[in-house]
């Protein structure tokens, strides 16, 4: 890990010189991410990688102004962030149709529920997006960055641009409900 | 311990610092509900984990366009903006090296004849055009004057004045006169005093003439 870290470093600043290869090469490496955690917050394919395209975009011609290329994965998710956020201004997303429910098979979901003991294999994940779609969107993002990207919580409050106190509450609070869809009482 | 629900979540995403940790894994030792409930959000976690990644459908790159390529104004602004220490002690090379150059060849900025010119090394010696100008057309008048004198007081003979030279030289000198604007006053002023000396030189040829008729 940390010598992905260093070669992350000198990508970075091979990239702030200008260098597209090496910042090709950085794309590379995150573009994964990015598009997942974009897709989850957008729910659609389509968007998902437009703002992915955009987001690295933007990440190229803003990188010289990033001092501390250990900041970086913070500040790519923070202009992703912002960019989920500009859809949301533009469209009502996916994942607050009144019909998402309708779209997941019901009796697939039910079988899936965490029971404390086993899962149900690949419906899991189904039932794991469904329940991440009965959270609002900033408890969505919250739960995605911290689950899913393994960020802190004060970093997440840097990325979305909000205190620590309320990252934390948002997390809890999308817990409970998940835990209301997983694993009912 | 239990009064604080979320603090089992802390522990397991690893949020809590040492002090706090090593509390809960104390708690942890002595509670089995604890232990239980632990294990408990280790699976809901792990459920959350299975929700699969998907590829990109279209992988991202870039090529060297010059859309994307800083434009030559930024290339410039990071270069001397990009770091303020950086920025300083290129100006402080350029300073010292441009006072090293002044210091070593000395340059002088002086107006010539023929404009301005710049010279390295000793300071150009400072040309006074108009003095020198001044300078001859008195000598010449005086040199006139002094030979005048000399035909006056008998001293030079008839035959070296020559009268209708004078003449002749005065003629020429008035048409000098038109021709310089009177802008130009070291020319003007050159040339009046050849005027003025050629008649002075006139009166006094004339003058001894008529002294020579007289004797």
């Amino acid at each position: 890990m940390i010598f992905r870290d260093v070669e992350d470093r000198d990508l970075i600043l091979r990239a702030r010189k200008g260098g597209v290869e090496a910042y090709n090469i950085l794309v590379s490496r995150w573009e994964k991410r990015v598009y997942n955690y974009i897709l989850r917050t957008v729910g659609n394919r389509e968007d998902a990688l437009d703002l992915c395209q955009e987001t690295f975009l933007k990440a190229y011609r803003g990188i010289a102004k990033l001092n501390d290329p250990a900041r970086f994965p913070q500040w790519l998710f923070r202009i992703a962030h912002n960019e989920t956020i500009s859809l949301y201004r533009r469209a009502k997303p996916v994942f607050e149709d009144e019909n998402i429910e309708q779209a997941v098979d019901p009796a697939g979901l039910a079988r899936a529920r965490f029971d404390g003991t086993t899962f149900a294999g690949a419906e899991l994940g189904l039932a794991v997006e469904q329940a991440l779609g009965r959270l609002n969107g900033d408890q969505r993002q919250v739960v995605l960055l911290k689950v899913y990207q393994g960020f802190k919580f004060d970093e997440i409050a840097k990325i979305a641009d909000c205190p620590t106190s309320t990252v934390k509450s948002r997390f809890y609070s999308a817990l409970d409900v998940l835990q209301g869809a997983l694993a009912p009482a | 311990m239990c009064d604080a629900p979320h603090r089992l979540w802390d522990y397991l995403l690893d949020e809590l610092p040492p002090a706090e940790r090593a509390e809960v894994e104390a708690w942890l030792r002595t509670s089995s509900a604890g232990r239980a409930e632990l294990e408990r959000l280790r699976l809901m976690h792990a459920a959350l984990l299975r929700l699969p990644e998907e590829e990109i459908p279209q992988r991202i790159a870039f090529v060297s366009d010059p859309i994307l390529e800083p434009s030559a104004a930024q290339r410039l602004r990071r270069a001397l903006l990009g770091g303020a220490p950086r920025f300083a002690l290129g100006m402080a090379a350029l300073l010292l090296v441009f006072f090293a150059g002044a210091w070593a060849t000395q340059p002088t900025l002086a107006r010539t004849e023929g404009g301005w010119s710049l010279t390295f090394g000793a300071p150009a010696p400072a040309v006074d055009w108009q003095g020198e100008m001044h300078a001859a057309a008195r000598e010449a008048a005086a040199a006139e004057a002094r030979r005048i004198e000399a035909a006056a007081a008998g001293n030079v003979s008839a035959a070296e004045i020559d009268r209708e030279w004078v003449a002749a030289q005065i003629a020429e000198v008035r048409r000098e006169l038109a021709e310089v604007h009177e802008d130009a006053a070291v020319g003007y002023e050159l040339v009046n005093t050849k005027h003025e000396t050629l008649k002075r030189q006139l009166f006094q040829i004339d003058t001894a003439s008529l002294r020579g008729f007289g004797q």
